[in-house]
């Protein structure tokens, strides 16, 4: 197993799946921060309330994109055969789902190390909360989990990347689109989990155009509905790497 | 030859499944745009206006550079398979040619979707807004006009799709340039960043025409992006990749 993953380390390190995690945390970051207002005295329950929304536009892509990149690997050097006979497909389905986790982390990471790093530049006089940052980064790795394992399932079930790539960009504006509807609709749009999983709310005046930030109870069950998902997912995923025909 | 390359290209797109993304992704701004114009009306009293930039300014901003990307990508992917980038390279067609079919391609894709963007728009606004008669003409000055702001974007997602060698990797670049593009155009600056050019076509964030004093300089960006990603695409295939 340990073979398989730095197997599948130095593919990642050969594809520069480095700039692609980068790119996904940018997308997000520059647009939270470049639409923030800039009070520094809700500095950073602007940017609590601004991630979630933006992750449910790029992370949905973002994730597509990342799964489509592990798998097409394979799919273009025409490898599979060849691997499926060195290695079993558990340990490369296994190798494969660990990559993609490290790198899903570390586009959550980058996104929290840019909030505080914005705040301190900033200079936010509103304290960080290291509670809500946790459940950010929590929230965004459990969704963005899921939809990579959705994703790379659809990989291993279409000999095309069209369809997973597609569906990501799809699901980016489904899950975008879901943030405008009622609460109880956006729990039946796993790609825009981040927005009802937000633990920030925002209320504004319309006659003064006022905003204002109101912080929530961690809304727990969705998370743990996210990770039945996940696990439902994997598996998924684990029987289609079994049965893939080369 | 150009002519064979760009049939090459068309066979491509025969049954292919990049059809249902074509038909899909545009329906999402249209009942997004429609569902969020019913629920302002109390701001939004423009008609028509107002409806045309709720329903393509999540498009134009986000999923129209991603989806220019997923058609660049698709094209050139059957070159980055196996070793047939070789076998084009060795071909006895200028590799500009084949460049240049999958631009007149895509172009062909993009005038396609504005169409099913324009059809949706319609209905949308007859049958579920319950707007009066039809839209204005302008709406379709407007579309002609975001393809002609999508040119920079498509070449450069052409560029990209043939020089990074990777499917998705344009579509997130698209993702992240319409991004960007939504801030300048914000700051007000649209006319020097390529991404933003659609946006700013398609009229897709006022009701009021932006480019009524700008028309010219808003032509001559879209020249000189698209000229520039040309340039680029030719130095790219005729110096950088004749290594095989």
């Amino acid at each position: 197993m340990r073979s398989s993953f730095r197997a599948e380390l130095r593919k990642a390190h050969r594809r520069h799946d480095l700039p692609v995690i980068v790119l996904i945390a940018a997308a997000v970051i520059v647009m939270s921060m470049g639409n923030n207002r800039n009070d520094p005295n809700a500095g950073y329950s602007a940017l609590f309330y601004a991630m979630p929304i933006m992750n449910a536009l790029v992370m949905s892509t973002g994730m597509a994109v990342l799964a489509s990149r592990i798998w097409d690997v394979e799919t273009k050097g025409n490898s599979c055969r060849l691997l499926f006979t060195l290695q079993s497909r558990t340990s490369l389905y296994i190798a494969k789902a660990v990559l993609g986790i490290i790198e899903v982390a570390a586009v959550c990471l980058l996104e929290c190390a840019a909030i505080v790093a914005f705040g301190a530049l900033q200079a936010y006089t509103e304290p960080l909360a290291f509670s809500r940052l946790f459940w950010l980064f929590l929230c965004t790795f459990v969704v963005g989990l899921m939809l990579f394992f959705f994703s790379y399932a659809l990989c291993l079930y279409f000999p095309s990347q069209v369809p997973a790539v597609a569906v990501g960009l799809a699901g980016s504006l489904v899950g975008l689109f879901s943030g405008f509807m009622p609460r109880s609709f956006s729990y039946f749009i796993p790609w825009g989990y981040f927005i009802p999983l937000s633990a920030m709310q925002m209320g504004w005046d319309q006659a003064t155009r006022e905003t204002w930030y109101i912080p929530q109870d961690f809304p727990v069950p969705l998370l743990l509905v996210s990770g039945i998902f996940i696990f439902l997912l994997l598996i998924a995923g684990y029987s289609l790497m079994q049965k893939k025909e080369v | 030859m150009l002519t064979r390359c760009m049939i090459a290209e068309n066979r491509k797109l025969n049954g292919s499944v990049i059809w249902l993304a074509f038909f899909i992704i545009p329906l999402f701004p249209a009942i997004m745009g429609t569902y969020n114009y019913l629920q302002n009306l109390g701001i939004l009293k423009n008609g028509w206006y107002d409806l045309w930039t709720q329903n393509t300014l999540f498009y134009a901003s986000f999923f129209f550079a991603p989806l220019v990307g997923l058609y660049a990508a698709y094209l050139w992917r059957l070159e980055h398979l196996g070793h047939n980038w070789n076998t084009i390279m060795s071909a006895p067609v200028r590799p500009f040619y084949l460049f240049f079919a999958k631009f007149i391609v895509i172009i062909k894709m993009v005038l396609l979707t504005q169409l099913w963007v324009l059809v949706l728009f319609v209905l949308c606004g007859h049958f579920w807004a319950g707007l009066p008669g039809f839209p204005p003409a302008d709406i379709i000055l407007w579309l002609l006009r975001g393809v002609l702001g999508g040119t920079a974007i498509i070449v450069l997602e052409l560029l990209l799709a043939m020089a990074l060698r990777s499917f998705a990797a344009p579509i997130l670049v698209g993702l992240l340039g319409g991004v960007i593009g939504m801030l300048f155009n914000a700051k007000g600056h649209g006319l020097l960043f390529p991404y933003s050019l659609m946006l700013l076509g398609m009229n897709s964030n006022r009701s009021e025409n932006v480019l009524s004093n700008q028309l010219l300089p808003f032509l001559a960006a879209c020249a000189v992006f698209s000229v520039v990603f040309f340039v680029l695409a030719h130095i790219f295939l005729t110096r950088r990749d004749v290594h095989t």
